[in-house]
């Protein structure tokens, strides 16, 4: 996402990272990885619940070989999980939202190593404004 | 998803400030990311 910040600005459009966690734990992460667009703490999971973001048991979470295969790819590629979340078995999920009340694109993660595709996110997007 | 209620969540920034989930993407579109860990 850091990659394409620039070109989704250009198209008049905001990135916002939603996570678990304390908010000096977020900080420290935004300066560690030099995040250019703003991160909220979700400490209740007030917003995961909102968006039905999905929860999965732990032996789902430990045993999909999906999930392994995804972390393992990652491990491979050079991330590394500084700190666990506060709630490890509640999964991400994307959306393209507004302007106004709108949901343009609603993608609710199956596993740990789901994403949302960048070219659909962008392909969400509005148009830019002539 | 209930829209109304995650419009009306509001949720601290790493600025220490409340943030309405509603007010982000009133005005503009915002790719809304829900992460599993920071890092």
């Amino acid at each position: 996402m850091r990659g394409a910040y620039d070109q989704i600005v250009q198209r008049g459009a905001e990135v916002v990272a939603v996570g678990t966690g304390d908010v000096e734990y977020a900080r420290r992460f935004v300066q560690d990885e030099s995040i250019p667009f703003p991160v909220l703490v979700d400490d209740r999971a007030e917003a995961a619940r909102a968006a039905s973001v999905r929860k999965v048991n732990f032996a789902t979470l430990l045993c999909d070989p999906r999930s392994f295969r995804g972390a393992r790819r990652a491990h491979r590629e050079g991330y590394r999980v500084k700190k666990s979340g506060k709630r490890v078995n509640q999964l991400g999920a994307s959306f393209v939202m507004g302007p106004g009340s709108q949901v343009r694109y609603s993608r609710i993660d199956e596993h740990t190593a789901d994403h949302a595709p960048l070219e659909e996110l962008l392909g969400a997007l509005p148009p830019p404004a002539a | 998803m209930d829209l109304d209620s995650l419009e009306r969540v509001e949720l601290t920034g790493v600025d220490g400030q409340p943030h309405r989930l509603g007010d982000l993407w009133a005005h503009r579109p915002v790719i809304l990311i829900f992460l599993r860990h920071f890092g």
